[in-house]
């Protein structure tokens, strides 16, 4: 067996032990207990939720994509449904592209509907506009003039859920899920010249940028990744995609650890290279 | 505009000239022309639309022909070019992480406890381990990720003054003082 011959056996004998350990657990979710997690970061955006009186307005920045809708869906829906549970006003906008203004779409549309919210009167989604750092500049001066229509190009001035609302001053919160650079933007822009209370949401593998502004306050709390989404899903009691996916991940993790271990026995009984 | 110009421009060359690949090129047109026709299509041929089982309105409204290509083509195709990266990861990982120095040692026991402690798993095990994690992120990689943050900060300030002040002329186009 030549040395490329070998390498192509090795790769495709870990994609289907791979695809083996995500569809197992997926197969026999029922029967896979595992034990419920918390940490403080994800806590302190429950608890700053939990703290807002009925009817506040808070501002749900939905800065993803369908690529990475499978990752940071469930943390959105967990949040929005923590928010129509406590009867708060939600803002949904995008500072990342127009395609997540069909997310944005689907997710809202879906929570609202089993809480029986209605658009316009308990949230509202804005149109895509591009401009990154400039749209939130904007809605700290003027929520009206940055968003006149929302994305079904109705008037936002006459919609009961902007009531007492001018500026992004106004909310109460303001949450950034992205999977991009976008939460960097809403700290720079938004919290520093809106000053209302921040959160962010993010993929597993960019949580660790975000830890220097938990720890400066710039950041309320932080839900990374899918783990931290199932830690929220258990602190609003709620579990749902998030909380069955761990199931897969923890498999996962675990043969590649597995590999990780393997891969070095054999590195170090060879004292050469395998591949 | 002119990024759609630029792309027509590329993959109609690439058509013309019969470069390779040339048959995802008559993919992109194919695909561009039906999203072209799901925007404008309704209110041309609005009888038409209804008859497939869409809503006749304009944008991503649910259920009109845009929202369901979002959700039957655009929403699938993306999540897996995504998802086809943990199989990758997997396959780097047993290839690549060895504890060959100090230093890989220490990145490979990093590595480990944060794939333990982001899954419940890490807490059955042994409750240190999700503790360890969040140490990690606490400690270690907020000080690298601040003084990554700091370096860049100072040179862009250094650069911007090298530039107000004309040490830095490479940004015109010269390679010479």
């Amino acid at each position: 067996m030549t040395k490329e011959m070998k390498f192509n056996v090795t790769r495709w004998v870990i994609f289907v032990l791979v695809a083996i350990a995500i569809v197992i657990p997926v197969i026999f979710k029922e029967k896979i207990k595992l034990p419920d997690t918390s940490s403080s970061v994800v806590k302190n955006i429950y608890d700053h939720i939990e703290s807002l009186p009925e009817r506040s307005p808070i501002m749900l920045s939905i800065d993803f994509d369908p690529s990475s809708d499978e990752e940071l869906r469930p943390m959105t829906l967990a949040v929005l449904r923590h928010a129509f549970r406590k009867n708060l006003r939600i803002i949904g906008t995008t500072i990342w592209s127009i395609q997540s203004v069909g997310v944005m779409g689907d997710v809202f549309t879906s929570v609202a509907k089993e809480f029986n919210k209605q658009e316009g009167v308990d949230y509202a989604i804005m149109p895509y506009n591009p401009g990154g750092s400039v749209i939130i500049l904007n809605l700290c001066q003027d929520v009206f003039f940055t968003y006149p229509k929302d994305h079904k190009g109705m008037s936002t001035k006459d919609q009961p859920v902007f009531k007492n609302i001018k500026t992004l001053k106004d909310m109460k919160y303001a949450m950034c899920i992205s999977a991009g650079n976008a939460v960097d933007t809403w700290i720079i822009f938004g919290k520093e010249k809106g000053k209302m209370p921040l959160g962010a949401g993010c993929t597993g593998v960019m949580a660790t940028d975000y830890y220097p502004y938990l720890q400066s306050k710039q950041l309320l709390g932080l839900i990374g990744g899918l783990g931290a989404a199932a830690q929220y899903e258990v602190l609003i009691k709620h579990k749902g995609t998030a909380t069955d996916s761990m199931k897969p991940q923890t498999v996962v993790h675990s043969l590649i650890i597995i590999l990780i271990v393997i891969a070095n026995i054999i590195y170090f009984t060879n004292k050469k290279k395998l591949l | 505009m002119l990024g759609l110009g630029s792309l027509v421009h590329f993959h109609y060359t690439q058509v013309v000239r019969s470069k390779p690949g040339w048959g995802f090129s008559i993919v992109l047109f194919t695909t561009f022309l039906i999203t072209i026709m799901a925007g404008f299509g309704p209110s041309i041929f609005p009888e038409f639309t209804q008859s497939l089982g869409l809503s006749a309105t304009l944008g991503m409204e649910e259920g009109s022909s845009l929202d369901w290509i979002f959700q039957n083509s655009i929403k699938p195709l993306s999540a897996t070019m995504f998802s086809i990266i943990g199989f990758f990861i997997a396959s780097a990982a047993f290839r690549a992480f060895r504890a060959r120095s100090i230093e890989a040692t220490l990145l490979l026991i990093a590595a480990v406890i944060i794939m333990l402690g982001q899954t419940p798993l890490g807490q059955m095990l042994w409750q240190a381990i999700p503790d360890t994690m969040v140490w990690i992120f606490n400690v270690p990689t907020t000080a690298a990720k601040r003084a990554i943050l700091f370096g860049i900060a100072l040179g862009s300030i250094a650069f911007s003054l090298r530039i107000i002040f004309g040490i830095e002329r490479a940004y015109l186009g010269g390679t010479k003082d």
